[in-house]
């Protein structure tokens, strides 16, 4: 639906509010200064953010097979089961029953050996350099569950339904109640309270995401926009060129041309106030995206002036585009104003039910790449930048759920695993307590005691909730003591997951005070 | 002098008698006590009109409702609902109550207490039939599981096969039978077959979104000759 036929602009009133009344936010390429544009805040001031922390969400979308992720291989008591369950799906784990070792060995857990992926070369060394760690045997939880009481627990709603338990990652699990909000929307709403406001110079949302609407940046009542960012270039508003050149001189002041006036005249509309709540809800998403660009394309100036070359560590992937975008924003943070920041990006193609010895090396390989290049953009910003640090950013893993122990099939060319519950996640970052491997191992065996008691298939019941983790997470991105459990309303039916003794749920994640 | 009429004076008495009958009920009525009728409104009856019309005992009333309750209303068949908005409770007529499935002609309820979904169970009689082509079963199922949908408000819960058909077979929340028990296609660990004796894999997507697909028939899942409905979930904005 055109705005107006006369500007012949084609973007649908629907779907520009549909990204969930975002701020279309442009990238590099934009003039810096953008006073002459009547719309555009006038580029303010840098400020200078001493006290930083942002934390970055990698959601893999599908159900990422985490049995072959973190794999037990060679002296490991369950490295034999992984070999006979796992079958054609099996990673050869140096096991006795295995036919060669293609894993990447891990420091000893505990004393047992374990290993990564063939493909993730890079997140290995970071594993075994203390900068990443796993959690084992993670998931939503409505209650603790076990195989005793899972005939009478409370399970969470459409155990198993991708979008139900994506649903539920996203809103730091409470599966018992409807999708209200995720819990980063949560920590801003909370964060922009007069009483808790730790962004009191933040000129742009707390929540950025680089994958469209996503679910765990939803604030309650929409309170905290989020904004998207396109790995690409900006969702501008079309009809006036890349980066409106057809609309704006290289000095900053509107074409002497149609395009020129119609920009001018345009953003003289969205400037109207109405009565009417739509039509002013609608002009004030158009004024919030503009506003923004400015403040986004001086952000990618600051980046790119850091020296780090961005382009040149970040693989030309999806998500090694996301992760580079998120590092430039990371890297001009003092155009943001944001003390606390909160980014999201995603994966796809993680649901393997088919081809999976085909598919889930390619996909661990660009995660590894991308990853890795994450971590290698913070160091170099931290030796570039005197006001960064290497351990003010945590990026940290979730995905719907793990998949089955055993294949669905006998051909190694087509079979594939299938929905599953409970799964490993990793976290990496300067404060995180690198190089362990956190919560508690499952007894990888069917018709064990951490196996679903119905089904034969290999599904773990997590024994750890998504709230312990999220929990753990945004006590360290600073949410308050007092305010944790307004963001995880479920957390007290769980072990505290602050507590680090050995009676504890094995939940040190985190060095907080790195 | 002309004598009177002997009627006179009774005349005159009678005539008398009635002006001060009028006379008394005219003072009567300026101050006998007011009728309720009389009274203009907000003005209180008067003490002992007041006793005549006392409340009747409080017995048989009922508590207010609150929001959303509902309780028989005072003739036959109707229904006072208490809304959820403020304001007085209504009353509606029984014919406007939806109905619940246990109305419903289309289920049979068991001694044990499963209702049974007649046209479902015949409609998954059908599955496999020699006569309709392979496509058609996956849409069977599909309507099958619409039935399902409809008593239950979402999909089974279910991980596997075996759990899905369990759940169609009477193992949920409202013991709704949509699926024979007896069926000729489900193998001893309790999975539907398709027509080429392969399980069928039913893929969660959504809690109204079930994907069913069938290996086809050269029973390889992931091949070019697999049948499924194609449900998928729209990709994020």
């Amino acid at each position: 639906m055109a705005i107006n036929r006369n500007f012949n602009i084609k973007v649908s009133r629907r779907r520009f509010l549909g990204r969930s009344a975002l701020g279309s936010l442009a990238l590099g390429g934009l003039p810096q200064t953008l006073n002459h544009l009547g719309l555009m805040n006038a580029a303010a001031d840098e400020v200078t953010l001493t006290d930083y922390k942002a934390l970055v969400c990698v959601f893999l979308r599908g159900g990422c097979d985490m049995n072959n992720f973190l794999i037990p291989r060679g002296t490991n008591p369950q490295a034999n089961r992984y070999t006979n369950n796992r079958g054609i799906v099996a990673i050869p784990n140096g096991s006795t029953s295995a036919d060669g070792d293609d894993t990447i060995p891990l420091s000893a857990h505990n004393g047992d050996d374990f290993g990564f992926h063939p493909s993730l070369n890079k997140m290995a060394a970071m594993f075994n350099s203390g900068e990443l760690s796993m959690l084992a045997n993670c998931g939503n939880l409505s209650e603790v569950v076990t195989r005793a009481n899972y005939q009478t627990a409370t399970l969470p709603v459409q155990l198993f339904s991708h979008s139900d338990q994506v649903t539920q990652w996203m809103a730091g699990s409470q599966p018992d109640k409807p999708f209200s909000s995720g819990w980063g929307g949560r920590i801003a709403k909370n964060f922009g309270t007069e009483a808790n406001n730790l962004n009191p110079q933040g000129k742009s949302s707390m929540l950025i995401t680089v994958s469209g609407t996503s679910d765990f940046l939803s604030s309650p009542g929409g309170s905290v926009p989020q904004y998207a960012v396109s790995d690409n270039g900006a969702i501008s508003v079309a009809g006036y060129g890349a980066n409106y050149q057809n609309a704006i001189t290289a000095a900053n002041k509107y074409k002497n041309n149609n395009n020129g006036k119609r920009l001018a005249a345009f953003e003289d509309v969205m400037l109207h106030r109405h009565k009417h709540i739509l039509e002013e809800g609608y002009n004030t998403v158009v004024r919030r995206a503009r506003a923004n660009e400015g403040i986004i394309g001086e952000s990618l100036a600051t980046a790119t002036a850091t020296g780090v070359d961005f382009d040149g560590i970040f693989p030309d992937t999806d998500l090694g585009r996301e992760l580079k975008m998120v590092a430039q924003l990371i890297a001009g943070r003092n155009c943001l104003g944001n003390n606390r920041q909160i980014f999201f990006v995603d994966q796809g193609g993680f649901d393997t039910h088919q081809d999976i010895n085909a598919d889930l090396p390619v996909l661990l390989t660009q995660l590894d790449d991308a990853i890795g290049a994450f971590n290698e953009a913070m160091k170099q910003l931290a030796a570039n930048d005197s006001d960064f640090d290497y351990n003010d950013v945590i990026g940290f893993q979730a995905s719907d759920f793990n998949r089955t122990w055993t294949p669905n099939g006998s051909s190694f060319a087509s079979s594939g695993t299938d929905h599953a519950w409970g799964t490993n996640a990793f976290l990496f970052g300067g404060p995180v307590n690198g190089g362990q491997i956190f919560g508690n191992i499952p007894q990888l065996q069917i018709g064990g005691a951490d196996d679903v008691p119905s089904g034969s298939r290999g599904r773990w019941i997590p024994t750890t909730a998504v709230e312990q983790y999220s929990a753990v997470l945004a006590k360290w991105l600073g949410v308050p003591p007092v305010d944790i459990d307004t963001i995880f309303p479920n957390l007290s039916r769980f072990s505290d997951p602050f507590d680090i003794s050995a009676s504890g749920p094995n939940l040190d994640l985190i060095d907080f005070l790195a | 002098m002309p004598q009177q009429p002997t009627w006179v004076p009774i005349l005159k008495k009678v005539t008398a008698g009635v002006i001060v009958l009028v006379m008394v009920y005219g003072l009567y009525s300026i101050i006998r006590p007011a009728s309720r009728q009389d009274l203009p409104q907000g003005v209180p009856v008067p003490r002992k009109a007041a006793a005549k019309t006392a409340a009747l005992p409080e017995k048989n009333i009922a508590p207010p409702l609150q929001p959303g309750q509902t309780r028989p209303g005072t003739r036959p068949g109707t229904l006072i609902v208490q809304p959820f908005q403020p304001g007085p409770p209504k009353e509606i007529s029984s014919k406007y109550r939806v109905p619940s499935h246990r109305d419903d002609a289309r289920i049979t309820r068991t001694d044990d207490g499963r209702l049974i979904f007649e046209q479902s169970i015949n409609l998954a009689r059908q599955l496999h039939d020699k006569d309709i082509p392979a496509e058609e079963d996956i849409q069977i199922l599909d309507a099958i599981l619409g039935y399902y949908r409809m008593m239950n408000k979402s999909n089974p819960v279910a991980g596997e096969n075996f759990e899905v058909i369990n759940s169609l077979m009477g193992k949920n929340k409202q013991s709704i039978v949509v699926f024979p028990t007896n069926h000729p296609d489900l193998d001893e660990n309790g999975n539907l077959l398709d027509r080429w004796g392969t399980p069928y894999f039913f893929h969660a997507l959504s809690a109204t979104l079930l994907d069913i697909q069938s290996a086809g028939p050269d029973r390889q899942r992931g091949s070019a000759d697999d049948l499924k409905l194609g449900y998928e979930l729209p990709e994020p904005d």
